[in-house]
């Protein structure tokens, strides 16, 4: 009977354990993927797939107890690695451009606020440097969400002209960060 | 511009449209393969979007660890149900009906937008004399519908929605308690007042510093009584403070000395555990039933079912009770004679009486004692009871009265107020007060010893919650018609407006 009572609390204490792990990390997942990801359901997806692959692993492995259950770093490890095929999927040479390689680096402070502060950060200095017109058309166009139509209108611009401005724009930005990248590198 | 720069202007402009939709860019061009990347990192210069409502669930049953519960789901913590919420139950009753009103509006977005809470809350009473009587301190943490409620001298009460139990350090023992109905938080004024303190006008009366933080001071005004004060906390529209007017010669403060809300609550907060050398104290909790077949098993009665299905049941030994979140539905056999409430009003199911006071209706019905509490009390009792009859709360009772007496406004309102400090609570119930006046016609030099004609020979013949008719068995009177003419809950006085001589 006490073994049966003390199994039981074992059970109820792992339990715990594990929904305590899943309360104390999933919001932090689920935004570290969004952030990259900029896509709602694909960072659902993702956040399940990682903790579906964890705990069938730990599972097999007959770990599921709290001692042993993976660290955030794990589960950001694992988050991004799910990222990398996805995205490598979207590219017609199936593999991720520098850019990407960039951003799925497996950095150890870039899942904290504070990382996607500074990588914030370092976009909007980029974006500082273009022109005003160039700034316009990507805030209006990607941070704000507006169609080019709508974004023609509040510039005042034809869609055509939006349509090579915003290429402009987004080729500059990408020389910009590859610079910025260079002297990160030659320091 | 060559047909190329053309297309990859098209193919970055579609990509955009893709990435701003949250959809997954289908392949494209070499020249444009770092676009994707490039516009998201753009793209989270914005606000990120939240998961939808279930998410943790979803993991959780990935994990293998059951699925949340509704109250864990991210939504607003029902406040209703919880009693902790003490004062935030006060601000949000108080307020609900004066949503006309900006600062109940943005109070009652402002408590609906809370996830969980941690608070410490001072209840401080000071007497006439203005000296402090008696403080106590709460540690309250809320997270959807679980609560722990820690008091000054060391118990905890926690509810974690599966179990309730109280533990006491000193005594070194756990008591489990009932899961439902949870009455914890009605044993705090603070519910009664906000329950007389709902539909009252609300004036803003300025600003004060309360706890460090400024907060804008609202005055409740129920009619005839001594008005109550809220403090809103100018910032976050939460409510910061209740004081209650002088009753028993005591005025008592509830004072969220720190609030935090919307923070992460430890799990093991809401964990049962017996620590070492603990005894377990158990007078049957109730269990968790998942079947009407069980329920019936463990209490011994033929349960009736309602249309609407019961969140949980929950099933004692001769008990059963059906929790809906807000509400209840519980039964019980019926034992002896059904003896309704004076203070309540009366209709009738199927010609058998209905007890109704406040949102709780307690009638008989196929060998049970039914009990339906809560804001779908009424809903729930019509969907066991389909011929049930309210009273008519507008029947002019008194206008057949033979004879009508007169009545004096000034003294009732300075009566109410004596029953609203606890004095003189004969006065809250119709038989007293008709017992009072009819002995008073008999013996006008006041009633000493036993009245002349006793409390047995009086009868409830009628009662609205508004005006009643009692009956007397003997004596010069044979009926008297009574109103409540300030309130009509169950605060409020009853008062002679007329009789019938024999």
């Amino acid at each position: 009977m006490d073994n049966k009572i003390n199994k039981n609390l074992l059970f109820s204490q792992r339990r715990q354990s594990i929904r305590q792990w899943c309360d104390e990390t999933w919001s932090r997942l689920y935004h570290y993927v969004y952030f990259l990801s900029q896509n709602r359901q694909e960072a659902e997806d993702i956040t399940q797939e990682t903790y579906a692959r964890i705990i069938a692993a730990f599972s097999a492995q007959g770990k599921r107890n709290a001692g042993q259950l993976p660290s955030f770093a794990y589960l950001k490890t694992t988050a991004l690695n799910l990222i990398r095929d996805r995205w490598r999927q979207q590219q017609a040479s199936g593999k991720l451009v520098k850019l990407e390689e960039e951003l799925l680096a497996d950095r150890e402070d870039d899942a904290d606020e504070l990382g996607q502060i500074l990588t914030r950060s370092l976009v909007q200095e980029m974006i500082a440097r273009l022109s005003e017109e160039q700034r316009t058309v990507l805030n209006l166009r990607i941070v704000e969400g507006y169609s080019r139509a709508e974004t023609a209108l509040k510039m005042n611009r034809s869609e055509d002209s939006v349509r090579g401005l915003q290429y402009r724009a987004l080729q500059n930005l990408r020389q910009l960060l590859s610079e910025k990248g260079k002297e990160a590198d030659e320091r | 511009m060559n047909r190329s720069q053309e297309y990859l202007e098209q193919e970055l402009d579609h990509l955009i449209d893709t990435i701003n939709q949250e959809r997954s860019p289908e392949q494209i061009s070499e020249e444009n393969a770092d676009m994707p990347a490039l516009i998201r990192a753009v793209r989270s210069l914005r606000r990120p979007v939240k998961p939808e409502d279930n998410l943790l669930g979803k993991i959780y049953q990935i994990a293998g660890v059951g699925s949340i519960e509704p109250s864990r789901k991210q939504g607003p913590v029902r406040y209703g149900t919880i009693a902790a919420g003490i004062v935030l139950v006060v601000a949000i009753t108080v307020l609900s009906s004066l949503l006309n009103q900006n600062i109940a509006r943005a109070m009652e977005k402002a408590v609906q937008e809370l996830q969980s809470y941690h608070g410490r809350l001072e209840v401080v009473a000071r007497n006439a004399a203005g000296e402090v009587w008696m403080v106590r301190e709460l540690e309250i943490w809320v997270e959807g519908n679980r609560y722990v409620l820690r008091q000054n001298d060391g118990t905890i009460i926690v509810n974690n929605n599966e179990q309730k139990w109280q533990l006491n350090e000193g005594r070194q023992e756990i008591v489990l308690l009932p899961l439902a109905p949870d009455y914890t938080g009605k044993g705090f004024d603070l519910r009664d007042e906000a329950a007389k303190a709902k539909q009252y006008p609300l004036a803003e009366e300025g600003r004060e510093m309360i706890a460090g933080r400024e907060a804008i001071r609202l005055k409740i005004s129920p009619p005839g009584g001594d008005p109550h004060y809220l403090w809103v906390d100018a910032e976050t529209d939460l409510p910061l403070q209740l004081q209650t007017p002088v009753q028993n010669a005591l005025q008592t403060t509830y004072t969220f000395v720190e609030f935090e809300p919307n923070i992460p609550i430890d799990p093991l907060l809401f964990t049962y555990q017996v620590p070492a050398g603990y005894r377990v104290i158990k007078n049957d909790p109730g269990q968790i039933v998942t079947t009407v077949q069980e329920a019936a098993a463990i209490s011994g009665l033929t349960p009736l079912l309602p249309k609407d299905a019961p969140q949980r049941i929950i099933a004692f030994r001769e008990r059963l009770v059906y929790d809906y979140g807000d509400s209840y539905l519980m039964f019980q056999p019926a034992h002896g004679p059904f003896a309704p409430s004076v203070q309540g009003a009366l209709g009738d199911v199927a010609g058998e009486a209905l007890e109704i006071v406040g949102e709780r209706l307690r009638w008989r019905q196929q060998g049970l004692e039914i009990i339906a509490e809560g804001p779908r009390s009424m809903q729930l009792a019509v969907q066991l009871a389909p011929f049930l009859n309210l009273p008519d709360q507008h029947a002019n009772l008194s206008g057949n009265a033979k004879i009508s007496f007169p009545v004096d406004l000034e003294i009732v309102e300075a009566e109410q107020k004596q029953a609203d400090g606890g004095h003189s609570p004969w006065q809250l119930d119709p038989l007293q007060v008709a017992l009072t006046f009819v002995n008073l016609q008999v013996t006008p030099g006041g009633i000493v010893g036993e009245p002349q004609i006793p409390y047995a020979e009086f009868k409830i013949k009628k009662n609205t919650g508004r005006e009643a008719t009692v009956i007397v068995g003997k004596g010069p009177i044979s009926r008297v018609y009574l109103k409540r003419l300030l309130r009509t809950d169950e605060t409020g006085i009853w008062t002679v407006v007329g009789y019938d001589p024999n």
